[in-house]
């Protein structure tokens, strides 16, 4: 009977919540193995000193301190909020493929950082990270504006062919502009692929209280986002207003991911597979997806990064090329192996 | 009898088309710009020349050259003193249009047009220049033959692996300015010996030399060590025979490094070379991420008040100028230079040890 319980009803509160604790406790392992593993060796001795008593003429200490701890706390404060923005961007729009990128946050923030070097010459590094914001979000507003023409209003599949309508035009303006000034192509190559070595942790304090406010929002939207994640009939005769709530999601959604874009560059594979992943653990409830989202998605960004800190030694490759190279295996097993899970 | 005349007669052209093509065969795997004969074909006398894309006929005294590669063009070609050039490719900095490492040599080539960005040879806009004379470079090989349908092309090879003087000299007999080429070279030798009688012992002076930025294709919070890959400020280091860190003379080709790795690349002299014309902004995003790191206030180099800048602009490039000036800045460097700080943290080697 035992057996049987289990095997009908899995996702219990004690095992969703005994997974949720050993994906904190693999996380805080690899936290650990962050600040120690690099281009140079770093005891765990070192590392404990940098963090908490720190000598100014250690060498290895201060690369703890100056290098792998910025980049450790911005995988986990991007990691977190690139899943849970997934998470809940493949609810609003009943997607299983949809990610931040699918509402042109990517492309419209790279159009917005090119526009402002081209265009208004703007040079300090924090300027980027406004008109990254600004970019994504005006790019997602077309994207709902064009995807709410006709009848029936915002359905997921007119905003999925939006967003890569969108996506497509900005990205081609962007090469364009591009085109004209070599300067403004030097830049770009910052937002061609995400990393998170040289960020400057500052830069996440600016965008922290979007994060912040982001992924509160969400955790506290987890039964709407069951709710908006039915089919629309259903969702209505639940007293949904469907549109609006998915407007809004999509609002926070942009927050989250333009906040990630500005700190870090476009990430890939983040927000779109770590929903799938936790959903084996988690079960198709959001509140438990987006709970388990924002212990595994840095899980998932720092172990890239640390793998891109290794793999091609003595440089590294970024972040965003390598959860792209594990990433698109990972997909495609994932679709070949069982369906993709019920959203 | 007559027929064995008439034999020879026939055999004859055989055997110098023979002859000739061993000769070619026998001129070195990559020979550049060699001119065989001059040859008056009608008005214009002509020279046959062999070069990285093939052999070719160009006008032995040409007047209307368009360059597709500025640096590797356009500067070596000015640098003789040639001045028939109608065209050139370049680049763009702030909408504005530029042809790269000119302006850092004194060079103004007004009458020079500016064709398209040099990644993307214009090909209509050269042949609307009517050249006489197309100077490419390996890079330019997948445009040879629409080149080539313009006007005669040949493609030089200034990253082969030749002496300086001789990938020059291919420049130089193009436009027949060898003469010019050897005073170029006679006064860059000049520059070494001094750089030689400035420092006694070269082998007690650890020289490190970095860079970082887009330009260099660095990520952020990278930066990287050049190798042995022709550039003239490394090629110079070498020849003099400096000590180096030992993992800046293992590398063949330009290899980049994490900022945690700056440790190794230390030295009494830290030269990083930059290249923030007209991105200043980018310059300044990479510079906060290695120079603004405390990794780097530990550097000897630093602590010696010796991370010196040099102007990458200025040394890179084809020609004699980059390397004369890379020298003479080199000796103002090290005639100052102070080799008291400890470097027991990093391995150095000599280029006799590589």
């Amino acid at each position: 009977m035992t057996r049987s319980a289990v095997t009908v009803e899995p996702f219990t509160i004690p095992n969703r919540a005994a997974g949720l604790a050993i994906a904190t406790l693999a996380l805080a392992a690899l936290i650990v193995l962050s600040l120690r593993v690099g281009s140079i060796e770093v005891t765990m001795s070192d590392a404990f000193s940098a963090l908490f008593f720190l000598d100014e003429e250690s060498y290895e200490q201060l690369v703890v301190r100056s290098q792998r701890l910025p980049r450790t706390i911005i995988g986990l404060g991007i990691g977190a909020a690139l899943a849970v923005a997934g998470a809940a961007m493949q609810a609003a729009t009943r997607n299983p493929l949809a990610g931040p990128g699918i509402l042109g946050v990517n492309s419209g923030a790279a159009f917005g950082v090119v526009t402002a070097v081209f265009f208004l010459g703007i040079t300090h590094p924090y300027g980027f990270i406004w008109f990254a914001f600004a970019g994504g979000l005006l790019a997602t507003t077309v994207v709902f504006m064009i995807g709410s023409v006709g009848p029936g209003g915002a359905s997921p599949v007119k905003l999925a062919l939006a967003g890569v309508v969108v996506s497509a035009l900005l990205g081609s303006w962007t090469t364009a502009l591009v085109l004209f000034d070599e300067q403004s192509l030097d830049v770009m190559r910052f937002w061609s692929a995400g990393s998170l070595s040289g960020r400057d942790l500052s830069v996440l304090v600016a965008v922290a209280p979007f994060l912040v406010v982001g992924v509160v929002v969400l955790i506290l939207l987890g039964d709407q986002l069951n709710i908006l994640s039915l089919d629309e009939d259903s969702a209505r005769a639940l007293g949904m207003n469907t549109g609006r709530m998915r407007a809004f999601v999509s609002v926070v959604v942009v927050l989250l991911a333009g906040a990630s874009v500005a700190v870090a560059g476009p990430i890939g594979f983040v927000g779109l597979a770590v929903p799938h992943i936790v959903r084996r653990f988690s079960g198709p409830d959001y509140r438990w997806v987006i709970g388990y989202c924002v212990v595994v998605g840095p899980l998932l960004l720092l172990s890239a990064d640390i793998l891109g800190r290794i793999i091609a030694h003595p440089s590294e490759v970024q972040v965003g090329i390598v959860t792209a190279m594990v990433g698109a295996p990972f997909l495609i097993a994932l679709a070949r192996r069982r369906k993709v899970a019920a959203l | 009898m007559a027929d064995c005349a008439k034999a020879r007669a026939l055999l004859m052209p055989a055997a110098c088309l023979v002859a000739a093509a061993l000769l070619m065969g026998c001129g070195g795997g990559e020979s550049n710009g060699t001119a065989d004969e001059t040859v008056k074909n009608g008005e214009a006398e002509t020279r046959t020349v062999h070069h990285h894309g093939g052999t070719t006929k160009i006008p032995a005294d040409p007047r209307r050259v368009v360059t597709v590669h500025d640096q590797h063009g356009l500067l070596p070609l000015w640098s003789l003193g040639f001045r028939d050039i109608v065209g050139s490719v370049g680049s763009t900095r702030d909408g504005e249009r530029f042809f790269r490492r000119m302006e850092s040599h004194g060079y103004s080539p007004s009458d020079v047009e500016w064709i398209s960005p040099w990644g993307e040879p214009d090909l209509e806009a050269i042949a609307a220049l009517n050249p006489d004379l197309i100077v490419g470079v390996a890079t330019n090989e997948p445009i040879y033959e629409q080149l080539s349908g313009i006007a005669p092309t040949v493609l030089m090879n200034p990253w082969r692996d030749a002496p300086l003087r001789e990938i020059v000299m291919d420049y130089a007999r193009l436009v027949g300015l060898e003469d010019e080429a050897d005073r170029l070279e006679a006064e860059y030798q000049e520059k070494l010996d001094a750089l030689r009688e400035a420092v006694d012992e070269p082998h007690e002076l650890v020289i490190s030399l970095i860079g970082y930025g887009a330009h260099g294709g660095a990520e952020l919070g990278q930066f990287y060590a050049v190798g042995s890959d022709g550039h003239p400020v490394e090629a110079i280091l070498r020849k003099i025979g400096f000590a180096r860190p030992a993992e800046q003379l293992a590398v063949d080709e330009r290899t980049y490094y994490s900022v945690e790795r700056l440790r190794d690349h230390d030295g009494h002299l830290l030269l990083r070379m930059t290249h923030d014309q007209g991105s200043s902004s980018d310059d300044e995003r990479h510079s906060q991420a290695i120079q603004g790191s405390p990794l780097w206030n530990q550097l000897t180099a630093v602590r010696l008040g010796q991370a010196i800048d040099l102007d990458g602009e200025a040394m890179v490039g084809g020609g004699y100028d980059p390397y004369i000036t890379a020298s003479e800045r080199l000796l103002e460097i090290v005639e100052k230079a102070d080799t008291s700080g400890d470097l027991s943290h990093m391995v150095v080697a000599t280029p006799d040890d590589s």
